[in-house]
């Protein structure tokens, strides 16, 4: 009997593919319900439609560049890697992964340009401009030079990283996703601590210039759906975009052969990292401020600091749970504090009843 | 002889239905060193958890510095350095930013006012000391994690196989740097190396 290795495996995601792939298809059917949601009495200009389409075609652009889909187990390197499978292989993977970019970028595009009710030239630019743009992006691609020059070294890096990837998708444990920092050579001499954080920020670079990606889209959306909370488009994208950056903390948190380098309190590796965390996080907001969100934005950022400090202090995750629940409730930490701030943020209490409360979680989400 | 800083009274460690080890008796005061040794498996490196309080004995009992182990005790922690499986570094950090890092933390050595250069000198990193310690060879990398372990103060010192991925040249160094280390600290280490054993430990317990 032939049940295949796909069997019960990919009913899951197959089913969630189907489920979102209808939600996502149902949207161009109930424009005028999105539209009450997203833009409400608003005046949106198209044009927006097509600032969105520029700002995640760099994104899609960029994240292509990380080249995820160059990877390929040892286990078959070694025994199935005869003639040109290798280059076969890849190259579809490298397809496929530009096409899944296209199409995603392409729904977003046509929402946003349905939604804002484009005129036929913004829609002919922006369809042309995008067509133009996924071309370039496929040519600069260059799957089968990508595939024939990539090394046995790089594919199985790749390869390892997928693995903590699925692996981290699979257990819900998004520690596993945080990646090494580059080198940064500043002296950790002195109040090292606070040097260490700083070089742990700084270090991650790459992260922080997604962080800048993501902020343009944040601003884009902003306009597009103006009716959306400021501060929850903020807030979710604030603290997504900067999680790997609390990866300098999460390192000592979780591995106890990394924490015997330094004797510091639980409370100072809490307290020096969101000193340091706050620096992007402020930074973030500010620019968004000042491009356009509301000031009150500014209250986003020690949210996002306390989310991000909660999120990576979390206590190793167990299976070894009675219910799904519990372990949805370790999966959620940090989120938690991100959501339950922002939503007082949008009740609209007194002033002085909003910070006290935001103060009292920020310090919660920091100190425990 | 002086106060026993390591006490380990009857400690036996059953796994399932069988003893990974029974009936151990250790007690090493400051300035002593004791070696543990034994085949792969007999539960060198499972004691020497015990004694750090990673694991708890199933029987016996054991004082470190006085007390229970406990590593999720900072002071405790302070107290006692270790070398164990699992102590790692920090691929992105160069050998000099770790040990500027573990001074700056704990201050100074036993002796204090070590200088960073001096110890990777000692430890023969200094032509790497601004290399990613991600890209240094499996044995310059034991070498920085046994300066991690020795150059900041403590009172008790648990190693486990430190000979471990050392060439000729590191063993020599490795057996300079115990000798030095063994001034005031109670020095317990797993190890299979016969001739550090002859050159160190002044008494052997086997597993």
């Amino acid at each position: 009997m032939r049940t295949g290795w796909r069997g019960s495996d990919a009913i899951g995601p197959a089913f969630a593919a189907l489920y979102a792939g209808g939600f996502a298809i149902s949207g161009y059917f109930q424009l005028t319900a999105w539209r009450a949601v997203l833009i409400g009495a608003h005046h949106v200009a198209p044009i927006t439609a097509l600032m969105l389409l520029a700002a995640v075609s760099l994104l899609a652009w960029v994240s292509l560049s990380a080249r995820r889909a160059v990877w390929m187990s040892p286990a078959r390197l070694a025994w199935h890697d005869s003639d040109d499978h290798r280059v076969v292989v890849l190259r579809r993977r490298l397809i496929a992964a530009w096409g899944w970019r296209v199409v995603a970028v392409s729904y977003m595009w046509t929402m946003a340009a349905a939604l804002t009710q484009a005129s036929s030239l913004v829609w002919t630019v922006g369809s042309a401009g995008g067509l133009v743009v996924a071309v370039i992006a496929l040519l600069a691609l260059g799957p089968d030079r990508t595939a024939r020059r990539a090394g046995r070294a790089e594919l199985v890096d790749g390869w390892h990283r997928r693995t903590v990837r699925s692996v981290a998708a699979r257990y819900l444990d998004p520690m596993l996703l945080l990646e090494a920092a580059r080198p940064v050579g500043l002296s950790l001499a002195g109040a090292s601590i606070l040097r260490y954080m700083t070089v742990e920020v700084a270090g991650r670079g790459h992260a922080l210039l997604l962080a800048v990606l993501v902020l343009g889209v944040a601003l884009v959306l902003l306009q597009l759906a103006p009716a959306l909370p400021a501060s929850l488009v903020l807030a979710i994208l604030g603290y997504l975009s900067l999680l790997p950056t609390s990866s300098g903390l999460a390192q000592l948190w979780h591995y106890p052969g990394l924490r015997r380098w330094t004797d510091a309190s639980d409370l100072r590796l809490r307290g020096t990292a969101a000193a340091t965390l706050a620096v992007p996080a402020l930074a973030w907001c500010a620019v968004a401020v000042l491009f356009g969100a509301p000031v009150a934005a500014l209250a986003v950022a020690p949210i996002i600091v306390a989310a991000l400090v909660r999120t990576v202090t979390r206590p190793p995750p167990r299976y070894d749970v009675p219910s799904p629940v519990f372990l949805m409730i370790q999966t959620m930490r940090g989120a938690d504090l991100l959501m339950l701030s922002t939503t007082v943020l949008l009740l609209g209490l007194a002033p002085v009843i909003t910070a006290t409360v935001i103060v009292a979680l920020t310090a919660s989400g920091i100190l425990t | 002889m002086g106060v026993d800083c390591v006490v380990a009274d009857g400690v036996g460690l059953r796994l399932g239905q069988r003893w990974l080890f029974r009936g151990v008796d250790l007690r090493v005061s400051a300035g002593e060193c004791v070696a543990v040794v034994g085949p792969n498996g007999s539960g060198k490196s499972t004691l020497l958890r015990c004694l750090y309080g990673e694991e708890q004995v199933s029987e016996g009992h054991v004082v470190v510095e006085g007390g229970i182990p406990d590593e999720r005790s900072a002071e405790f922690r302070r107290a006692v350095s270790v070398l164990l499986d699992d102590s790692d570094t920090f691929a992105e950090l160069t050998p000099r930013q770790h040990v500027e890092l573990l001074l700056g933390s704990f201050g100074g050595g036993p002796d204090g006012g070590a200088e960073p250069e001096d110890l990777l000198s000692g430890a023969g990193l200094d032509g790497h000391a601004d290399v990613p310690a991600g890209r240094l060879s499996a044995g310059q990398r034991r070498r920085l994690l046994l300066l991690g372990a020795t150059a900041r103060p403590h009172r008790v010192l648990l190693l486990d196989e430190p000979e471990r991925a050392l060439d000729a040249d590191g063993r020599r160094w490795l057996a300079e740097l115990l000798a030095e280390a063994k001034n005031g600290t109670a020095v317990v280490m797993a190890t299979h190396h016969r001739a550090l054993v002859r050159a160190i430990a002044d008494r052997v317990v086997t597993l």
